[in-house]
């Protein structure tokens, strides 16, 4: 009886601790966008959405919020499809909407295009990685600025003056410092790296940017705010 | 009491427990984020190092055409230069020595051969024949090079490799280019290099330069409501559309602009352009539609001709079309001013355009309207028989040559002859200076699938 009750207890305990450790990672598994439910957020959610109220499942406002209509409609797809209908946009799900493997040949182009000899691919794949740990829930403009603040690095004289210096440059970046800019690029991105790099600058040569409703730097406010897009600031 | 006998090691277990987990968990953390720093790293170093032999690689190639003895010098020592940064860069990626010794010896050969070229050409005696073959063939083992490191950063762009990983795979793949950069005799390397001009053609002339005051804007301050209607009628019409146009706000610095944000009604797949209007004389700076383009359905000499009538409709007439690329289901057309027949290369508006519908996606004037201005030029001394003479006897297929205006720093502009030509495949623009005679600049033409140059 004894015993019995200390096992259970014991078993309780390392489920709770378990479940915990998963609970307390779990922030940075959702911003890698392979499992969405019920809850969920972000442009992933938007291009759920959107695909589905395309072929005519969803209804609902394309918002980026995964509630209830997504959730019917996302089962709803599920069930015609064959897949169990959990309204859990799982790999199996992603893979049937089409998505795993447009994103995949989105980002093969430029790394298996460029076989031999010099090219800007190398430049297009790390912008592209950075403006999608950055900057990808902004629009694209804004994702076009923060690519461009890296090439103004590049040519300032107070940065590094390689893509790659600049990027890696250390804490320069929170997505790099995280390891978060590794994951999967979306074609917007690199739309936006691409339009980088021949030149636009929506930011009008900024140098910095941050996000003002996260913790800053104060003496990052001295310097010279050229404007806001979306979430951020752009100074220089 | 006998009831509580159980509680003792029971709290005490859990306790451990905990305590165990946490610090495990602690350690954990630790070891990723150590991890991630240290991947960082060698990012770092691998991509420099991709420069570094993407520059040798063109610095090479170009000093098989230059003439001047005062142009080769400075070559071959930004080639010292960008050697030597190689080998350190090189250094600090995970690979064992013995798997890129030979890599290293040819990254040090190239360190030694252009440093002893480089003090013989600044005291004023040209390259040799024999010298010319010899950096023919460290032409050829940087493209092996090259492809070779392309070759990784494919894997790791794609997420295949991370770089510690790299310390089991390179050494195969950088082993694999080991016998072909150490063989003598070069198989000729008969590729279709996939290359973007932007990097080379356009780098110097066009992107980013910083000015003080944009010379090209003139006229009264426009209010936010001007910049409004001066948006709607950039953008034209389009059936069965109506746009809708705000202010979003403004952007300080260089070209001060309104952001305007237009939408279209009834909303289109993603459709959201954003234009900067200047403040001053309201003339549109630049223009991005977010739009993704679908199959591309258009040649690109239709689309061409529609950004060349879309620049004519919004009054920029004397425009002359210097290169175009195609990336994806967009092209990007590069257009200069004229002046007489003088083009002006710093004058520069880009204008892209979607494959899939002929919409002008894209277009950006900045650096037309920072530098644009009528210009007095300088009478040329030489004439383009004169300025020919000058040219490489190894370039083939030379064009006639024409005048035109390049930027040699960012307030000194030079009126130079222009002429094209080839060596081998690989296609070079040489500029000789139409007073002096002087070599100025030589640029190497980047050609691919998709892109060349339109002269």
């Amino acid at each position: 009886m004894y015993l019995r009750r200390v096992i259970k207890t014991f078993l309780i305990i390392g489920v709770l601790l378990v479940s915990g450790m998963v609970i307390w990672r779990g922030g940075e598994a959702l911003g890698q966008g392979t499992v969405l439910y019920w809850g969920s957020s972000g442009s992933e959610v938007t291009k759920v959405q959107a695909l589905l109220n395309r072929w005519g499942y969803y209804t609902g406002p394309i918002d980026g919020y995964y509630s209830g209509k997504t959730f019917s409609a996302v089962q709803d797809f599920q069930r015609k499809n064959g897949l169990n209908p959990d309204g859990v946009v799982g790999p199996n799900t992603w893979a049937s909407l089409g998505l795993p493997a447009v994103r995949q040949s989105a980002y093969g182009t430029y790394s298996s295009g460029a076989s031999r000899g010099v090219s800007d691919s190398d430049s297009v794949n790390l912008l592209a990685r950075i403006i999608e740990g950055e900057a990808a829930d902004e629009s694209y403009a804004g994702k076009v600025a923060v690519g461009a603040v890296i090439l103004n690095r590049t040519q300032s004289g107070a940065f590094p003056s390689s893509i790659a210096g600049v990027i890696y440059q250390p804490h320069a970046f929170e997505s790099v410092s995280n390891g978060q800019y590794t994951r999967p690029v979306s074609d917007e991105s690199i739309r936006a790296a691409q339009a980088a790099i021949s030149g636009f600058d929506p930011s009008n040569g900024a140098l910095f940017f941050w996000n003002p409703y996260k913790p800053v730097n104060s003496w990052i406010w001295s310097r010279q705010v050229l404007t806001q897009i979306g979430r951020h600031i752009f100074a220089r | 009491m006998r009831k509580y006998r159980w509680f003792f090691p029971l709290a005490v277990s859990i306790l451990l427990l905990a305590g165990v987990g946490f610090w495990g968990y602690g350690q954990m953390v630790s070891r990723q984020a150590a991890e991630t720093a240290l991947n960082n790293k060698y990012n770092l170093a691998f991509y420099n190092l991709l420069n570094n032999v993407q520059n040798m690689e063109v610095i090479l190639s170009k000093s098989l055409v230059g003439q001047e003895t005062k142009q080769d010098a400075q070559l071959f020592m930004r080639l010292w230069q960008e050697s030597l940064a190689a080998q350190s860069n090189l250094g600090q990626i995970p690979v064992t020595e013995a798997s890129v010794a030979r890599t290293i010896k040819y990254l040090n050969q190239v360190g030694a051969y252009s440093q002893t070229l480089a003090s013989q050409t600044a005291g004023g005696s040209s390259k040799s024949d024999d010298q010319w073959q010899t950096l023919n063939k460290l032409y050829k083992q940087a493209q092996t090079l090259n492809g070779e490191l392309r070759n990784v950063e494919s894997s790791l762009a794609s997420g295949n490799l991370t770089l510690s990983e790299l310390r089991r795979d390179s050494r195969n793949v950088l082993r694999r280019a080991g016998p072909q950069l150490a063989n003598s005799n070069f198989q000729v390397i008969d590729r279709n290099m996939q290359q973007y001009p932007t990097l080379i053609y356009d780098g110097p002339f066009s992107d980013h330069i910083v000015r003080k005051t944009p010379v090209g804007l003139e006229g009264p301050q426009v209010s936010s409501d001007q910049a409004r209607d001066i948006s709607l009628k950039f953008i034209g019409s389009r059936p069965n559309t109506t746009y809708i146009a705000n202010v979003a706000g403004t952007v300080n610095g260089r070209i001060p602009v309104y952001r305007v944000d237009i939408t279209p009604r009834p909303a289109q797949n993603g459709e959201r352009i954003t234009m900067g209007v200047s403040s001053r004389g309201g003339k549109v700076v630049w223009m991005l539609n977010s739009r993704s383009p679908g199959t591309a359905a258009l040649a690109v000499r239709e689309a061409g001709d529609i950004a060349g009538r879309f620049l004519e409709d919004r009054g920029f007439k004397e425009m002359e079309s210097t290169y175009y690329e195609v990336r994806d289901a967009v092209a990007v057309f590069n257009y200069a001013a004229t002046q007489g027949k003088t083009i002006l290369y710093p004058d520069q508006i880009k204008v892209t355009v979607s494959l899939d519908n002929g919409q002008v996606v894209g277009f950006d004037a900045a650096n037309y309207w920072m530098a644009h201005r009528t210009r007095t030029l300088p009478q040329p001394k030489l004439t383009v028989t004169q300025a020919r003479e000058k040219l490489s006897p190894r370039l083939e297929d030379v064009t006639p040559g024409r005048l035109a205006l390049i930027p040699k720093t960012v307030d000194n502009e030079v009126l130079t002859y222009e002429f094209q030509g080839r060596l081998d495949k690989d296609v070079f623009l040489v500029y000789i200076d139409a007073v002096t005679g002087e070599e100025v600049k030589l640029l190497k033409v980047i050609k691919t699938n998709n892109g060349v140059l339109t002269m």
